[in-house]
């Protein structure tokens, strides 16, 4: 066999045994994709009890009924130069160092809340969402598609500091 | 290139070595390893989820395979292409200014920056000569 036809064959023989693999020890995370899981996020639900993920178009219904917080997990650069409008900057970094107990931040543990980061998967807005969760806020909603989407969406924006 | 026998069965060690480490760590929890390949703002959702399926395989595969010294120059030449193409997405992803975990030790990963573009590269070197090592 020529030298690089050899290559070409072993490199293939390598793919399939890896693929093969692959399909064979993930078979459950095979099914859950055909079955079109995966395709906001890669959390399956039981893996972030108490947290649901919303899309865009829940997301904008959730802004236009005005009775939710918006809580954006991005650097303070990033939120000046453009956020939803009344949301509340907190990162997780800051979610970490204080106390994010209902009454200290000012938000009601019955109120509902959409966290979102960056956008493209970013996991800030997941892990805030985590920690939202377990220090007793009850209604804790992620906007995947993050401030990207909305961005691109045009929907309204607010550019400045966090005003709280 | 490198004509020093012990020195290529160490080059051989040292990056099948890392690459089964490399695989074996990212094989537990492949919806992690996805998250971390979107992370990058390169590939779709779906192509990351089947990236991160069968992405830690190969590099089992191929690292149990020069470890072995097995199918030298087809792991050697996989490596090599593996190894720069992450250096040029590592790259790209400083030039672009996204901060991300370079996913590539599963949990134990750290930033991509130029430090990993360097260890990258010295691991390239290695595969590199392995390949040239072997007589077609």
């Amino acid at each position: 066999m020529k030298p690089a036809k050899k290559i070409l064959v072993e490199a293939l023989v390598i793919l399939a045994v890896s693929l093969a693999f692959a399909l064979g020890v993930n078979i459950g995370l095979v099914k859950k994709y055909a079955r079109g899981e995966f395709r906001t996020g890669y959390l399956s639900a039981p893996e972030m009890p108490g947290v649901v993920m919303i899309g865009l178009d829940e997301a904008e219904d959730i802004f236009r009924q005005g009775d939710a917080v918006f809580i954006d997990s991005r650097d303070s650069r990033q939120f000046a130069a453009g956020h939803v409008p009344g949301a509340r900057r907190l990162t997780v970094a800051e979610a970490e160092a204080e106390s994010l107990k209902p009454g200290k931040i000012g938000i009601p543990a019955d109120k509902k809340i959409v966290v979102y980061c960056e956008g493209g998967d970013c996991r800030a807005s997941l892990f805030l969402a985590g920690l939202l969760r377990d220090e007793g806020f009850r209604s804790v909603r992620v906007f995947a598609g993050g401030w990207e989407e909305w961005r691109q969406a045009g929907l309204p924006a607010e550019q400045g500091d966090d005003q709280e | 290139m490198i004509k020093n026998k012990t020195l290529l069965v160490l080059f051989r060690l040292a990056v099948g070595g890392l690459f089964i480490y490399a695989g074996v760590v990212k094989i537990g929890d492949p919806m992690a390893f996805a998250q971390n390949i979107r992370d990058y703002k390169i590939l779709s959702r779906d192509l990351s989820f089947w990236l991160a399926l069968v992405l830690p395989w190969i590099e089992i595969f191929c690292g149990l395979l020069l470890a072995a010294g097995i199918w030298l120059r087809t792991a050697s030449l996989l490596v090599s292409g593996l190894l720069a193409g992450f250096i040029v997405l590592v790259f790209i992803t400083i030039l672009r200014g996204i901060d991300v975990d370079c996913g590539c030790f599963g949990a134990l990963s750290r930033k991509a920056d130029f430090r990993l573009i360097a260890e990258d590269a010295l691991m390239l070197f290695m595969a590199l000569n392995i390949f040239f090592s072997k007589k077609s």
